[in-house]
């Protein structure tokens, strides 16, 4: 694409420091509103009374104003340091960089399902509107956005596993009974395919299924809803009436001709919705007992520990800001008209 | 005529359900054509024009229902066909081309990939030959350097080059009628000018016949055999194209041939039809639709369908008191 320099994107990025900077204000900020005192709650020994508990808080640099400590974390980030985790005593970097392949994994496997069944049930309503799947379509759509993620991974916990039982225990990512693959990409789909492990393999890919589709079904709506409506606008558009009044297949005027234009409106929305999916990850990752960055947060969130909060919250904003330039450059490449300065 | 009709319209009548009613569009509207013959359908906006060639080529929106009436193209009917075999009429029997040409193409796709679309989509080429093919057309409608042209989006072109490309792709494979509707609209003059010739030569080069759907009566008078004057989804007048300009029998039609400015009109005597369209909706439609704006209408003219009339120059009028 000649069209899409790189300067662009160089520029694109240099646009996004300032929202990243104004995310770490914030998320520092607003984590020090919690009525919590880490310094008393890791200070939690029998023998600890209020002079160790100031101690700690001394150690923990707690005792400075604000401004301070945010002056301290900045420069830690400026040297690549997220601190410190004070309930794994890890790195935050470090957790995260482990954690964040089992995140991804469920995020894109989610996403790849949601986008598989949402886009061809969009394009079916659309070139029947009124008949027995679009109606189904749209109770899908309402129902997908009245149910929270949370609670359909409840129910779909409850049916499949305690029910049914055709669903593995909702406790690992893997089988901890079979042999494990070196980890290579971290996703472990991949590194159990690429080593050969093929019962692991299996194993994997069942423990994805509910997880993924539970936040397939929340992506699911926003996505069935646009897929449709797009659909709907472009199949009026005097470009398809020419296609039909020269003889095209009806295949080839739906996929080609309507599809296509529709494409621009549908990949926005798919973009917001992977980026908010990363969001959402957090509950459906701790009712999964799914070791990815999202329960890794909630587990610090309640534990009052900062750091790995402010990490996960960056590590969320700089996905966000990357997705939204993906977006804009596939847009681009979906659309001629489209220009990008 | 003396050929065979290659499209015949019988008794059509075409409504539209909409939340306001029924909009009852065509009524009884009947019209031949034989091979490379050319036909104007004029009329104001509103009166069905459109509506019809819709319904000929089966396109029409989904709240229109055939009511009545039938077409046959080349002695077979072909208003109950379902989409499959209408598909094959469209492209090599008839095709159609529509104003705002720019929107009637596909704008992210290369008007060569359209091109191939249209050859692909009814005979079996190859890419490289549909590719040579399109090439072909669009030096058939006179659009220069047509290799390199392949590869333009619509957006990169002029609405006249684009409406060449719109003739393009009608003409791919070769139909035996083409329906332009409004085809210069939105252009302007010259290049409407070098449409119409471009579209008349293509037409009488492949003895194609051509219906020429416009309100410009002069582009009608200049480029037609026989004109079909249309009001409110009525046709009241067909005849060779002299005798409906000249001696026109419906009021209708006189009305409007008298509202065709000359060089010496200004706006103070430019003449207008007085009223307006009624609503196709309205229950208590009269049998001609235009009595109510008819300086000569009788009161049976709202009651009873008008007969045909024939006139001294071969032109139909439908009407109780016809004109001379």
């Amino acid at each position: 694409m000649g069209r899409i320099g790189a300067r662009y994107v160089v520029n694109r990025m240099l646009a996004a420091l300032p929202v990243l900077a104004g995310v770490v204000v914030l998320t520092f900020v607003l984590v020090r509103l919690l009525p919590a005192d880490p310094a008393a709650f890791f200070a939690s020994g029998p023998a600890m009374g209020p002079e160790e508990i100031e101690a700690l808080r001394r150690q923990l640099g707690l005792d400075r104003t604000i401004p301070e400590q945010l002056a301290i974390y900045v420069r830690g980030l400026l040297a690549g340091e997220l601190g410190r985790s004070l309930v794994t005593g890890q790195p935050v970097a470090a957790d995260l960089a482990a954690r964040l392949p089992a995140s991804l994994e469920l995020t894109v496997a989610a996403f790849a399902l949601a986008v598989a069944v949402a886009v061809p049930l969009g394009v079916l309503a659309a070139a029947r509107p009124g008949s027995l799947l679009d109606h189904l379509v749209r109770l899908i759509a309402a129902a997908g956005v009245a149910m929270p993620p949370f609670v359909t991974g409840l129910v779909l916990i409850h049916l499949f596993y305690v029910l049914a039982g055709w669903a593995p225990d909702p406790t690992s990512r893997s089988d901890p009974y079979l042999p494990s693959s070196p980890p290579v990409t971290g996703f472990l789909t991949i590194d159990t395919a690429l080593d050969g492990n093929w019962g692991q393999f299996r194993a994997v890919c069942g423990r994805l299924v509910l997880p993924a589709g539970t936040m397939a079904l929340f992506a699911l709506a926003p996505l069935v809803r646009m897929t449709r409506a797009a659909m709907l606008d472009v199949l009026t558009a005097d470009f398809v009436r020419t296609a039909r009044a020269l003889g095209l297949s009806r295949a080839r005027i739906l996929l080609v001709y309507a599809l296509r234009n529709a494409l621009v409106p549908v990949v926005t929305t798919a973009g917001m919705v992977l980026s908010y999916m990363l969001g959402a990850n957090v509950l459906v990752e701790k009712v999964f007992a799914w070791p990815g960055i999202g329960s890794y947060a909630l587990d610090a969130l309640v534990a009052s520990d900062y750091a790995p909060v402010q990490g996960f919250v960056l590590t969320v904003a700089a996905i966000f800001v990357a997705l939204n330039l993906g977006v804009d450059l596939l847009c681009a490449a979906a659309d001629p008209r489209v220009g990008l300065e | 005529m003396s050929a065979a009709p290659l499209l015949e319209v019988r008794e059509l009548s075409l409504a539209f359900r909409t939340r306001g009613g029924t909009v009852r569009a065509l009524d009884r509207v009947s019209l031949t054509l034989g091979p490379g013959e050319t036909l104007g359908i004029v009329g104001e906006s509103g009166s069905g024009k459109s509506v019809l060639a819709y319904a000929v080529m089966g396109l029409q929106d989904r709240a229109g229902r055939l009511t009545g009436g039938a077409v046959l193209w080349r002695g077979r009917r072909i208003d109950r066909l379902g989409e499959a075999a209408l598909r094959r009429l469209r492209g090599p029997e008839m095709a159609m081309i529509f104003q705002s040409p720019r929107a009637a193409l596909n704008p992210i796709r290369r008007i060569g990939d359209q091109l191939a679309d249209v050859l692909r989509a009814h005979r079996p080429l190859g890419r490289a030959a549909a590719r040579a093919e399109a090439a072909a057309m669009l030096a058939q409608v006179r659009i220069p350097d047509p290799a390199a042209r392949l590869a333009a989006y619509p957006f990169e072109l002029s609405g006249g080059m684009c409406q060449r490309v719109m003739i393009a792709l009608a003409l791919a494979c070769a139909p035996a009628l083409l329906i332009a509707d409004e085809p210069t609209t939105g252009l302007d003059v010259t290049t409407q000018a070098a449409i119409m010739d471009l579209l008349r030569g293509l037409a009488r080069g492949r003895g194609m016949a051509t219906i020429l759907i416009t309100h410009d009566l002069g582009l009608a008078a200049a480029h037609c055999d026989r004109i079909a004057v249309m009001h409110a989804g009525q046709l009241v007048e067909t005849g060779p194209t002299a005798a409906v300009f000249a001696a026109p029998l419906h009021p209708y039609a006189r009305a409007l041939a008298r509202s065709v400015p000359g060089p010496e009109t200004t706006l103070a005597t430019l003449e207008t039809v007085p009223g307006s369209l009624p609503d196709l909706s309205a229950p208590d439609l009269p049998a001609c639709r235009y009595a109510g704006r008819c300086p000569q209408a009788q009161p049976r003219c709202r009651t009873e369908a008008p007969p045909a009339v024939p006139g001294a120059a071969g032109q139909v009028a439908r009407c109780w008191n016809p004109g001379p």
